[in-house]
Parts: C-alpha cells; sequence; structure tokens
C-alpha cells in the first residue's frame, strides 16, 4: 500500500514503537511517498499518521 | 530446605479488559484466556483487599484474645489498587472512561466530558451503550498465582505534564476500585488465577507537554492569553461507593455522588500575567473569576496518536502562590474546574481508533 505522511502529525511516531523500518520511516518525514506492507502501513493509517496514497488512472493516448 | 524462587518486580503485569456485564469476569471457564491489555507501567501494586475484620477479646477469656473469636467477612467489602505510568492513547481513554463515567466516541476521537449531567450517577447491570462502565483486572506474578478482579473502575485520576519531569511526557496516577470483594465466585473476583491468553503488549505512543501548542488561560477581561507552562495537573475524582448486595455479597452497583475535579497550573510572571491592571492573577482570585483554560497538546484537531486536548474551566482556589527558580518567577494557580453555563467544567479529547467496547 502506497502511504505519504501527515507531517503535522508524523514527527511524534516514536520510531522503536512502530513495525516501519527506518528507511521508509526516513522517507515519510522527508513526505515521499512510500509502499508499505499492509499490516505496516495500516498501523500507521490507524494511527493518523499517514494517508493512503492513490495511484492516478493513467491516460489512454486516444488513437489518431 | 528454603526455596530459592525470586519474583523480580518486573515479573509482574497486570491488564485490563472492558467487561460486557457489570462485575461479571470474562472468562470465568478456569485458566483465564481473555486477551489482556498489558498497562505500561514500571512497578505494578498489588490488590488490597478491604474487608471485615473484627478481631475481639471476649468476656471470660481472660487477657488475651481468642483464635476462635475472630470475625472475618468478604461480603460487602471492596478491592483497591494504585497504579502510576506514563499516559498512552488507550489507556488514557480508558482511565478517562472509568473514572468519568462518560463515553463520547467518534471515529477514533475519544471525549470524556465533566458538566454535571452527561456523567453516570450510578452503574450496574449490563453494559449496552458501548461504553465499558468497568473493566476485569488481572494481576499477574505467574500461573496459579494471579489475582482477578472484577467490577473495576477508577475512584480518581491524576493526569499531570511537567517540562522538567519525564522528559515532558504525561503522566497519570490514580487508583482502582471494585465492590466484588467476595472471591470464592467462579464468576467473579478470585485468587490462584492462571490468565493464559494472549496478552496484548502496552502501547508504544505518548503524550508530549511540550507539544502542546496551544496554551492559553483567561486573565481578568483578556481571554485566551498564551501562557509559558512549567508544569499541569488535574485531579478527577468520582466518590465511588458500592451500593447493595446480591447473593454473593458482592455490590448490585456504583454510586457516584460527585465528580471532584481540582488542579494545578505553573506558568510564567510576564507581561500577560502578573499583578498589574488587566492582568492581575491576583484580581482574578479576589473576584472569584471564571476563566476558559485549553492546552491542546499537537495542531489542536484530533486525528492522530499522541493529540490531547484539555479545555477547563477553572476558579483559583487559592491566592495564587508564586514558584522561585534559576527560570524567574512562575505563578502557582491552583484550581478547581466548574460547569460555566453550558461550557463543560472538564472536557479532554484524544485519539485512539478503537472503540471503547474494545478496551
Amino acid at each position: 500500500m502506497k502511504v505519504k505522511a501527515r507531517l503535522n502529525k508524523f514527527y511524534r511516531v516514536n520510531p522503536n514503537g512502530v513495525a516501519c523500518n527506518k528507511s521508509s520511516l526516513k522517507k515519510l518525514r522527508n513526505g515521499e511517498v512510500v509502499e508499505l506492507s499492509e499490516d505496516v502501513a495500516n498501523e500507521l493509517l490507524n494511527m493518523g499518521f499517514v494517508e493512503p496514497v492513490k495511484n492516478k488512472p493513467k491516460k489512454k493516448k486516444e488513437s489518431k | 530446605m528454603a526455596d530459592t524462587r525470586v519474583l523480580p518486580v518486573s515479573g509482574v503485569k497486570y491488564g485490563l479488559k472492558a467487561e460486557t456485564s457489570f462485575g461479571v469476569a470474562l472468562d470465568s471457564s478456569g485458566a483465564d484466556g481473555t486477551a489482556y491489555h498489558t498497562q505500561p507501567v514500571v512497578q505494578v501494586e498489588k490488590p488490597t483487599f478491604n474487608i471485615l475484620r473484627e478481631s475481639r477479646l471476649l468476656s471470660g477469656r481472660g487477657s488475651i484474645k481468642n483464635a476462635e473469636d475472630t470475625i472475618t467477612n468478604t461480603r460487602g467489602g471492596t478491592i483497591t489498587m494504585p497504579f502510576d505510568m506514563v499516559a498512552t492513547p488507550r489507556t488514557l481513554a480508558q482511565h478517562l472512561l472509568l473514572v468519568g463515567q462518560e463515553s463520547g466516541y467518534s471515529s477514533g476521537v475519544h471525549e470524556t466530558e465533566f458538566d454535571g449531567s452527561s456523567n453516570a450517577d450510578s452503574i450496574g447491570g449490563s453494559i449496552s451503550s458501548g461504553m465499558p462502565h468497568s473493566a476485569n483486572l488481572a494481576y499477574y506474578p505467574a500461573a496459579g498465582e494471579g489475582i482477578k478482579l472484577c467490577g473495576v473502575v477508577c475512584s480518581d485520576l491524576s493526569i499531570s505534564g511537567d517540562v522538567g519531569a519525564n522528559n515532558g511526557l504525561i503522566s497519570m496516577s490514580g487508583n482502582y476500585f471494585s465492590g466484588f470483594s467476595t472471591k470464592d465466585i467462579a464468576t467473579s473476583s478470585c485468587l490462584e488465577q492462571t490468565f493464559d491468553g494472549t496478552w496484548v503488549a502496552g502501547e508504544t505512543q505518548h503524550f508530549n507537554v511540550m507539544d502542546a501548542d496551544v496554551r492559553t488561560l483567561d486573565v481578568e477581561g483578556n481571554a485566551t492569553q498564551t501562557f509559558i507552562m512549567k508544569s499541569f495537573s488535574f485531579n478527577i475524582a468520582n466518590g465511588v461507593n458500592r451500593v447493595g448486595f446480591d447473593t454473593n455479597g458482592n455490590a448490585e452497583l456504583y454510586a457516584f455522588p460527585e465528580y471532584v475535579i481540582t488542579g494545578s497550573l505553573v506558568i510564567k510572571y510576564d507581561d500577560l500575567f502578573d499583578y498589574s491592571a488587566g492582568t492581575n492573577v491576583i484580581q482574578d482570585f479576589l473576584d472569584g473569576d471564571t476563566m476558559s483554560l485549553a492546552i491542546k497538546i499537537g495542531d489542536g484537531t484530533i486525528s492522530s496518536e499522541g493529540e490531547l486536548n484539555i479545555l477547563a474551566e477553572i476558579q483559583y482556589t487559592g491566592d495564587p502562590s508564586q514558584d522561585l527558580s534559576e527560570s524567574g518567577v512562575f505563578h502557582s494557580l491552583e484550581f478547581e474546574c466548574v460547569q460555566n453555563g453550558s461550557t463543560e467544567a472538564l472536557k479532554i479529547s484524544t485519539f485512539k481508533n478503537e472503540a471503547p467496547d474494545a478496551f
């Protein structure tokens, strides 16, 4: 699942208290979109620290 | 030969689980398989049975009491147990419910109000509103040595934060209360219990007073003035009493005659809070003013763990004293919370994406 941090909330995450690995936490802190496993993403979602990122549907090229 | 076993202090744990029926064990089928929520305490203190014991020196016994003349009765008693821990999202929300007996839950936001009408005057019977009126408590040193308490509520709860203590983490302490002191009933409080369920680990998120972006207090005619805070504390007591007795001598209900909320706030002496006209904290005490106090940990919107909004209507209970330190003069404001028209005496909101009946 792709998520990004709610930056005004995310600074309170206890890095030792969540299942998310350090490199992903660092990317999230930097505002990047990160792909996480369902379990890890759901933990952070339930805590209110991240929000899901939906993939934008690809636009089909119009055939000439 | 004497036994060499040692029970480390940290080898004892205790947990809570919301009850579905007042004073009834969630699992009374022998070993208790309930998934208790481990409470994040450093040292667990043992429950105390406060029962009737009457030791008498009867006439004709001479000058020393006789063993046969002592009366012990577990019926009609109470069990109490103190606690002290750093607050976490679930523990804070649950203990506020257990002391406030009022639940406002929606989409992860737990709101507990103290307003003279929302808080239950009594509890008993089955739980129908989803609110955990009471909980099962498991005190567990080892298999076969546990103590299970049923019908557990909080008789009092203190919530405090100090920038100079506990790294600024909000802590809470208080006492549990149970009116189910008859231990021989299979479906209620008991000794020598094994708790073999999968206990839920303690939470790891906390509240830090130094995250309080909003700290405001009225002073004389000036509303919502921002203060620089050293510490705060709130103490909530509900005066719980056990009432009546069932066929086993356990409580039929608990009564909560009065919710008393007191507290203290230590803030810096500055131009917004001093002894001059318009900003005089002493004048607020002498005039008997009611002031609005707001402490919001986080950005004020309760939508993630570790956020906490405290709104209180306060009156000073004494002449503001001074807290003197190398940081300068601070006001030490002792207060009580009072209902102010339609504004709650105290309202605390926090976030845990879990309904109260899952606590």
